[in-house]
């Protein structure tokens, strides 16, 4: 009983995430996004050119960045409007007339989510590789784990958007809210040098913050990995912290789903 | 099983609030509603906008929970898995994805609702609403007739014994009406139970077997249809049980 319980949760799941990728992936905005990183990781080439001896730096580390400026823009949309679209289109109400538990709607989301994010770095970051062999460079140290770590980075913000979604009234506000977090959270060491070095109640505000806002600087290795500097990340750290932001995160989102009216 | 009762509202009712800055405004849409649904009866739901239709319908789907009273769909809770198992739900104007095809979409939902053996099921089901030409079109090219059928198909897929439609008529040209009105009696004949609401009168004549008339929230008249033969149509009746009940005030504002 329990184990055709698990069956029939696990195949709804599955369902919503391949029918979500597909929705995704065929959104008009993808496409051009694509096109537009595409183009640009291109025009890297001319930047590389143009610094002589530091071109293979300076096309990595350029690439790397648009593809994940683009993959982020990308992704927070997607999951602020992941739910929201559904209950504005009213598509919703065809979903939950069934028998299908909200939090197995939800997770079928967030997965979709997270893979789309992986499908926009693999596809970006092997046409880097192209580009990169084409010009005469080897495969740059650490670059899978680079990848990695970005998407981690987004499936955490993909995580926090979802449920910021919930609790906000629009979606511009969701994205705003969300860029503001991804931006602060890569000035999570800085925030902890201010902590060490203020008092009173400027200490208590910037620990909270420091709670609140995930940081993303222990998934930043693309700024550290050609100079030697950081070049470790503590990959324990960096998966558990990884499964605490998702995990918390979800529970909250369930919560408040569970909770709403269509 | 003629007089088995398939679902029942005992003294249900439904406040929303609507938020302000600082105080919230309450707007009772139901109020000790109560009635069964009996197996096997095309039963429709008569009002005027704003009655109470489709919040009716939302908590027999399972979408809204009541704030008071009780639903039961075969004994079960609407909002449980084993009631929505028994359920069909077609909202007012369905949307579907527009990039994708009636296969497809059928093929979520069967897999949504379950079915085994669902490619055998969702053909079936096409054949049905007569949408077998245009199987391989995108949403985006059906006109609003095909959207319904497809609506229709995706209610009936996991062939439930209560379907709910609401307003499934809306909006459709008299061949379409006509479309949906057949298909409709078929369901029926077939042995599902239908619950629906119309703003058209002569559209629940033609198919109802017994029509409730709902006002602000509140039943004022049951009407069956040997009713409404003698009387010569629903029409009037329709009229005066409303203007009887035109005086209540059903907005609360609290602060």
């Amino acid at each position: 009983m329990v184990y055709q319980q698990t069956l029939k949760y696990i195949k709804i799941i599955l369902s919503v995430f391949q029918h979500s990728l597909k929705e995704y992936c065929k959104n008009k905005l993808f496409a051009i996004l694509i096109v537009f990183s595409l183009f640009s990781i291109y025009a890297s080439l001319l930047v590389g050119i143009m610094a002589v001896d530091q071109e293979f730096r300076v096309l990595t580390d350029f690439g790397l960045g648009l593809m994940e400026l683009m993959a982020f823009i990308y992704i927070v949309y997607m999951s602020a409007i992941a739910i929201t679209e559904e209950f504005k289109l009213k598509t919703i109400y065809l979903v939950l007339s069934r028998p299908v538990p909200k939090n197995a709607y939800l997770l079928g989301r967030i997965i979709s989510l997270f893979v789309l994010a992986a499908v926009i770095l693999l596809f970006a970051g092997s046409f880097q590789l192209i580009l990169l062999k084409f010009r005469g460079f080897a495969y740059p140290p650490l670059y899978h784990k680079i990848l990695l770590l970005i998407w981690m980075k987004l499936a955490i913000i993909s995580s926090i958007t979802i449920f910021l979604s919930f609790i906000s009234t629009s979606v511009i506000t969701t994205v705003i809210i969300s860029t503001m977090l991804w931006t602060l959270g890569h000035f999570a060491p800085e925030t902890k040098f201010l902590i060490e070095k203020t008092q009173g109640i400027s200490q208590i505000f910037l620990k909270f913050s420091y709670l609140l806002i995930p940081n993303f600087q222990l998934y930043n290795l693309k700024d550290y990995y050609d100079t030697g500097l950081n070049a470790y990340t503590d990959n324990f750290k960096a998966v558990t912290y990884l499964f605490a932001w998702v995990f918390a995160t979800f529970g909250f989102s369930a919560f408040i789903f569970e909770k709403k009216e269509s | 099983m003629k007089n088995e009762i398939i679902a029942r509202f005992s003294n249900v009712s439904k406040i929303y609030k609507i938020k302000r800055l600082y105080s919230a405004r309450k707007s009772v849409a139901l109020k000790n509603f109560s009635f069964d649904i009996k197996r096997g009866e095309i039963i429709g739901l008569l009002g005027l906008n704003g009655a109470g239709k489709t919040t009716i319908m939302k908590l027999l789907a399972g979408l809204i929970f009541p704030d008071f009273g009780e639903i039961l769909i075969g004994g079960i809770k609407p909002i449980l898995s084993e009631a929505k198992q028994k359920i069909g739900f077609l909202p007012e104007l369905p949307y579907f994805y527009p990039h994708m095809t009636c296969l497809e979409i059928l093929t979520y939902y069967a897999k949504l609702s379950g079915l085994k053996g669902f490619k055998e099921e969702v053909n079936k089901i096409i054949e049905k609403v007569g949408l077998t030409e245009h199987v391989s079109k995108k949403i985006s090219e059906y006109s609003k007739g095909m959207m319904q059928r497809l609506g229709l198909a995706q209610a009936i897929l996991h062939e439930p014994e209560l379907l709910i439609l609401d307003e499934p008529v809306s909006g459709l040209d008299p061949l379409a009406i006509h479309e949906v009105r057949n298909l409709i009696a078929g369901i029926n004949k077939d042995g599902t139970t239908v619950f629906l609401s119309s703003h058209s009168i002569s559209e629940l004549e033609k198919i109802c077997h017994r029509v409730i008339i709902l006002s602000r929230g509140e039943i004022v008249k049951t009407v069956l249809s040997d009713a409404w033969k003698i009387a010569g149509g629903l029409e009037e009746i329709f009229i005066d049980s409303i203007k009887g009940n035109n005086d209540e005030n059903r907005l609360i504002t609290v602060h």
